[in-house]
């Protein structure tokens, strides 16, 4: 997307794409003299090819032709590395038979040839190779043949070669250095082998240059550092330890190093970090360095300019396919790429000064230059909108918006059906349990659902998530319903057991199917045949038909037909009981209890079966209103909210004593510098006191949440209960609705007196408002039972007479974001 | 041609080699592997499958520290609470109110980095209370922010184990084998992210180069800056300098200062090291950085300047410009620098939200609506909420308070604890004389985000309506105590007081 792009003037691909590169395998020179840059290029494959530019007169006439091909020549080993120099002293006689060119006097020069010789390094051998022009007679042009001169064959895997005119001279010659994979550099002095040593502290191979000023070869050595040896030091048989000229510390691996020369007598070594961007004077004097914020790939510095005005330019580029043009650190130019490079260069045509030459790993050559490209694509000019229209579209969306209810997605019918059995209890030793079957049938193809089963604790029902996947057809789930073995004094509050089924499609529908069915009741309860006398709760149901025989009505638990049955809550150490008489004369049930926590799921049963029984007609069923057990209710919220406060003092001393906990060993760590047994002694007496403390605090805890959990149970089973009498007095079914909504809500870790206190004010509004804060534990209790009272009120009497309205300042302070306790000690 | 064998000629040390040149790590661990199977001994080629291990792997750092919640809050550096103005980012002056404030209550920056929120809460408390967005979470520690799951990465890669036991390795052998010691230390640091063992090695390793090294003196400021010990790590940072300046040294002294919240001494370092490297972009943007957070913006705007004489394609320089520029009224001139980002390549919904403002506010309305178009198809959830509240303000700009609401909407259902969102819409519901419900959206805007005044302002402006003077009072307080210089609070405080005083 960017407008800063290289453009491209000349493009080839080598080797139809299937041939790899190397890192080293690109070099650009004047080979014929002719003021014109030819590229030399060899892949790992071994194919040695040469390009020159054909001549055209601008550079928009650039662009491919096959005779910009001059030499293609496949070897029979992989090429390393190209290189150009002076590599040829003399001239032999076979050069006659062709004109080189270049070197028009031919054979008049003894000493070294002036034209450009190419060599090519493969891993065992190094091959020094002319390229000889044909002048054509006809349009086809020139030929081209490359011709051996020479070949060096070593044993060892060689990593680079480095040609320059080592150990000074005038230039006129060029010699071959050779680095190893395993750290040996052997000079070849031409035709001739110079000497070989090793490089010390030497581990991997990294780039190595040659520097003209200084004579001498640069490289990174194991220890990250960029180190100088002179070549006359290399070359000295007799020093076995060879010590560098200097070196300098990076601190990082290199990707390349390059050397770039002012004059011939000043030499700039370019180094190219991982992170950095180093560029050395050759007395090994840090000239300038940038720290990069991108990873480079790989880099080219150039000089531009004359003596006058020098400017050291280098073209980095990044991995995210830019290349950065740098003067010293400014940032001169940046450019998208097409591709990633591992190879950059610059070369010079006569139409064409400087282009960048880039070759990708698989081959794909271009000479390019730097420019912008505007995108050229213009968006398509929208039809001119008609306003009118879109001004109703405006008015129809807002129509719609507000009619808009969440109701409307429970219009779709459910694509699951959900079939849910109890099968017989049984029981193994003093455990009850029973077993639960759900068909699940889907009437389309579903692609996942999750069942889940709800119980109310203490009972619990296992698996209690199911995932299946794919359903096509009918599948029967398992589970297995039991009371849980751990939480013995929790009271049952509903025998209710919800199997939830969420589903979604293929094509993403999601839907929810829900069914209630009642555990059977034995899980709980088991029938005890001497009732005892004491009770402290009782009830009666009125109802209209005769009473159904407690021997039909309970038939899983007796089989003769008493007049009373009396139950015994599972497990029954502290025996509850709850005992039932039918009343055929007064038409009337009779609940008994020792409890009335204990009595919700009886006298729940006993309406369901009574209902279940008189199936046909529609049966009332009533209840003396004055035996609601409000009082009961308000006792155990009381009890219950005693107990959390009481949790939460337990729990803020710990916290308190955490924290003592952790500024002890805070004192601890600071004295265990000192390193003497004394300065800790006092220490850890503190440190193990409040340990133990902290531990009886935790069991204490412990302790208290189990009985806030059992305390829970009651309140749950008594809300229940109080719904329930208040369903069968009620005189206002939706406030009544409302109520059990807001009222029956098992949570389990959350507030339940919070959340009710705060949805029954919700309820009811502003009919009653509560001059009270709701932090303060009494203060809640109290508000919690005005506006039950008030709600009672409302559902049992006829019209919902709305008591005088109080208009007090409600100073409830915002909720603070973060309930938990906050602990800044430390602050 | 290419229907030969040659290229299975090359030494597979050698393609090792060039492919890590290349930067193909994992052809260049495969080449490894293959030669360490054949040859289990073979040192050069287990240092180069090491080396490339570590490369795969290796962050710069320098920017990637984030700090986190418990490294604030089990740090033992005594810090004076109640710091003197201007020399902590932690107590920065309140007086430039006009730009909005991030949700750790930071003026916004023209760009999100890993550090915009360093500095964040003061201490443990305020980190926790500022609400828990998925905007705006922050890691537990500093380590768990992105290197642990860097470390956990190298893991899956490796499925038969992991390349070096550490624990089972002879420290002082290779802390003293100078061909081996750093690369080994960079495995354990980068790539095995196991700073103890790190610390421990490079204690060897010094100790087996006299202490001479500056390099390792480095590696043992970044393992003590990891583990928290931030004063031992400067101390080795600066011994680290005294054998020559060095731009990485610099930096992490530098962040180092940051984290020990002094951001003066921070500026002293990289005044100092501008000495050495001046022109260095790095340095100049960690100054810009600073002295954007202690709400300098002049100097700050005045060091992203210099960095784009030097460097015209950072984008963070350009960004935070044209940030400079939008809240300093001059949209046409943020319009520009938000172009140039355009044109350099970048593309995301960000950026042509601002665009869209940008030309909202300099009167070109013909492409307010194609920018935020773009904006909203480039969005993802995280900025889409933010693209949502600025259509809202463009079109209570154009005066369409239905679009607005319906924008506003929108961003709280993309982001629940909007506050900003929350306390305009209350807005727009107490010009609809809906004022229960404009009451309960400032309270939620206030438990959302309490670093705003506005939602305090508007709560005590609707209490003096109703008559609740206790409540209009307690609010401007609150008000004024996040902007002291707010005019109409103080107007409003001063007439309750003398209302007070007649009562």
């Amino acid at each position: 997307m960017s407008l800063f792009k290289v453009r491209d003037c000349w493009s080839t691909e080598c080797g139809r794409g299937t041939e790899t590169f190397g890192c080293d395998g690109l070099v650009v020179d004047d080979l014929f003299g002719a003021g014109e840059d030819n590229v030399i290029l060899g892949s790992l494959d071994g194919v040695l090819r040469v390009y020159g530019m054909h001549a055209a007169p601008t550079a928009a006439d650039l662009h491919y032709s096959p005779s910009d091909l001059l030499v293609e020549v496949q070897t029979d080993s992989p090429v390393l590395q190209v290189c150009t120099g002076k590599f040829v002293r003399s001239v032999d006689s076979r050069a006659e038979r062709s004109i080189r060119v270049g070197s028009r006097v031919l054979g008049a020069k003894r000493s070294c040839s002036p034209n450009k010789y190419i060599a090519v390094l493969h891993p065992f051998s190094l091959v020094v190779h002319g390229v000889n022009r044909i002048a054509g007679s006809t349009d086809h042009g020139d030929q081209y043949v490359l011709e051996t001169m020479y070949e060096h064959k070593f044993e060892r895997s060689a990593y680079q070669v480095i040609a320059g005119p080592f150990g000074g001279g005038t230039g006129s010659r060029d010699f071959l250095c050779v680095m190893s994979l395993d750290g040996a550099v052997s000079v070849y002095e031409q035709q001739a082998f110079g000497f070989r040593t090793a490089l010390p502290n030497y581990l991997h191979p990294f780039p190595m240059k040659y520097v003209r000023s200084a004579d001498a070869f640069i490289t990174l050595n194991a220890d990250f550092c960029l180190v100088c040896y002179k070549y006359q030091e290399l070359a000295d048989p007799s020093q076995k330890q060879k010590c560098p000229v200097w070196s300098c510390t990076l601190g990082e691996t290199v990707c390349d190093i390059q050397t770039a020369e002012i004059t011939p007598s000043a030499t700039t070594i370019h180094v190219l970090g991982e992170r950095n961007y180093y560029c050395f004077q050759g007395n090994g004097v840090l000239w300038f360095t940038k720290r990069l914020q991108y990873t480079p790939c790989c880099f080219h510095p150039y000089i531009l300019g004359d003596h006058s005005e020098v400017k050291t330019m280098c073209m980095i580029v990044s991995d995210t396919d830019t290349v950065l043009i740098y003067e010293q650190t400014k940032l001169r130019w940046s450019a998208k790429l097409f591709y990633r490079p591992c190879i950059i260069a610059r070369a010079s045509f006569k139409a064409l000064q400087g282009c960048l030459v880039l070759l990708s790993e698989t081959g794909d050559l271009r000479f390019c230059y730097l420019g912008t490209e505007p995108m050229i694509f213009m968006a398509p000019e929208r039809p001119p909108e008609d306003y009118k229209d879109t001004k109703n579209q405006l008015v129809q969306l807002k129509k719609e918006l507000q009619n808009m209810s969440l109701r409307d997605e429970a219009d779709t019918l459910p694509l699951l059906k959900l079939n849910t059995r109890i099968l017989s209890v049984r029981s193994e030793g003093p455990r009850k349990l029973c077993n639960v079957e759900v068909d699940v049938t889907p009437s389309l193809a579903i692609s996942t659902v999750q069942i889940t089963f709800q119980t109310i604790t203490p009972l619990v029902i296992l698996p209690k998530v199911v995932h299946l996947k794919d359903l096509t057809e009918t599948m029967t789930i398992r589970a297995l319903a039991h009371r849980d073995d751990d939480d013995s004094e929790s009271v049952v509050s509903s025998m209710e057991c919800t199997t939830y089924a969420y589903y979604s499609t293929a094509s993403d529908e999601l839907g929810v199917v829900q069914q209630i069915v009642r555990l059977p009741l034995s899980l709980a309860y088991e029938s005890h045949p001497t009732p005892p006398s004491d009770f402290s709760w009782s009830a009666k149901i009125v109802v209209d038909e005769t009473p159904v025989a407690l021997r039909t009505l309970f038939n899983e638990f007796v089989d003769s037909s008493p007049s009373e049955l009396c139950f015994r809550a599972i497990p029954g150490f502290n025996a509850k009981y709850v005992w039932v008489t039918a009343v055929p004369a007064i038409r009337s049930y009779e609940i008994r209890s020792s409890g009335s926590e204990y009595a919700n799921v009886v006298f729940e049963e006993i309406l369901f079966r009574h209902k279940e029984y008189y199936k046909s007609k529609a049966c009332t069923v009533r209840c003396d209103k004055n035996e609601i057990l409000v009082a009961e209710l308000y006792r155990i919220i009381e009890e219950h909210v005693v107990l959390k406060e009481k949790l939460q003092f337990v729990e803020d001393e710990t916290s308190l004593l955490c924290s003592q906990y952790r500024v002890i060993q805070k004192c601890l760590f600071n004295k265990l510098k000192e390193n003497t047994v004394q300065s800790v002694s006092g220490l850890s007496i503190l440190i193990d006191d409040t340990h133990e403390s902290l531990m009886e605090k935790t069991s204490e805890t412990k302790l208290i949440q189990k009985e806030l959990k059992v305390k829970f149970s009651d309140l749950l089973s008594v809300t229940r209960l109080l719904v329930n009498m208040l369903s069968l007095c009620s005189k206002n079914d939706t406030i009544l609705e409302e109520f059990k909504e807001t009222v029956v809500y098992s949570t389990e870790n959350q507030n339940w007196e919070d959340i009710v206190l705060q949805s029954l004010s919700y309820l009811i509004g502003n009919k009653i408002t509560l001059n009270v804060h709701n932090d303060v534990p009494a203060h809640l209790i109290m508000s919690l039972k005005t506006l039950i009272d008030f709600e009672i009120k409302r559902i049992t009497t006829v019209n919902d007479e709305v008591p005088n309205k109080l208009k007090i300042e409600n100073s409830r302070g915002a909720v603070s974001p973060i309930p938990e306790s906050e602990e800044d000690f430390y602050t | 041609m290419v229907d030969n064998n040659v290229i299975l000629l090359v030494d597979p040390f050698y393609a090792a080699c060039i492919h890590l040149r290349k930067h193909n790590y994992d052809k260049c661990i495969e080449c490894c592997t293959g030669i360490l199977l054949k040859n289990p001994y073979d040192q050069a080629t287990w240092a180069l499958k090491m080396r490339a291990l570590t490369e795969q792997l290796s962050i710069d750092d320098i920017e990637a520290e984030e700090e986190g919640i418990a490294d604030s809050y089990f740090n033992s550096d005594a810090i004076a609470e109640n710091a003197r103005i201007g020399t902590s980012l932690r107590s920065t002056p309140n007086s430039c109110n006009q730009r909005p404030r991030t949700i750790d209550g930071r003026p916004l920056s023209g760009i999100v980095r890993p550090s915009t929120s360093s500095a964040g809460g003061n201490n443990l408390q305020k980190a926790l209370k500022t609400p828990r967005t998925v905007g705006s979470s922050r890691p537990l520690t500093s380590q768990l922010a992105r290197n642990i799951r860097l470390g956990t990465a190298s893991m899956v890669s490796q499925m038969d184990g992991p390349f070096i036991n550490i624990s089972r390795l002879n420290f002082s052998k290779y802390a003293s084998d100078k061909q081996l010691s750093k690369l080994l230390f960079n495995y354990i640091y980068y790539q095995q992210n196991d700073i103890r063992n790190a610390l421990d090695f490079a204690v060897e390793a010094t100790k087996c180069c006299f202490f001479e090294d500056p390099w390792w003196k480095v590696q043992l400021g970044k393992c003590y800056v990891m583990l928290g010990l931030l004063r031992d790590g400067e101390s080795q940072f600066r011994s680290a300098l005294q054998h020559g300046p060095n731009i990485e040294v610099f930096l992490r002294l530098s962040r180092l200062f940051v984290r020990l919240d002094q951001p003066l001494s921070s500026l002293d370092i990289c005044q100092q090291a501008l000495s050495w490297f001046p022109n260095e972009v790095t340095l100049l943007i960690e100054m810009a950085r600073i002295f954007e957070g202690l709400n300098n913006i002049s100097m700050s705007v005045k060091y992203y300047r210099d960095i784009l004489e030097l460097d015209a394609t950072d984008m963070e320089s350009i960004a935070c410009i044209g940030l400079h520029h939008f809240y300093s009224d001059q949209p046409e001139v943020a319009l520009r620098y938000y172009r140039r980002l355009l044109q350099l390549g970048l593309y995301n919904a960000e950026l042509f939200n601002n665009l869209g403002l940008c030309s909202f506010y300099a009167q070109q309305f013909d492409v307010v609506t194609a920018c935020f178009e773009n904006a909203l198809r480039l969005a993802l959830d995280y900025n889409a909420a933010e693209i949502w509240y600025n259509i809202s303000h463009i079109a209570i700009g154009f005066g369409d308070l239905d679009i607005a609401e319906h924008s506003l909407h929108l961003t709280l259902s993309l982001n629940s604890s909007h506050g900003a969102a929350l306390n305009n819409l209350a807005v727009l519901q107490w010009r609809k004389n809906d004022v229960a419900r404009a009451e309960s959206l400032l309270n939620s805007a206030i438990a959302a985000e309490d670093h705003l005044y506005e939602p305090h302002y508007n709560k005590a402006l609707l209490a003096q309506e109703e008559g609740d003077h206790q409540t209009s009072y307690v609010m401007l307080k609150k008000s004024l105590e996040i902007y002291p210089n707010h005019y109409n609070s103080r107007d409003i405080l001063n007439k309750l007081k003398k209302y007070f005083s007649s009562l």
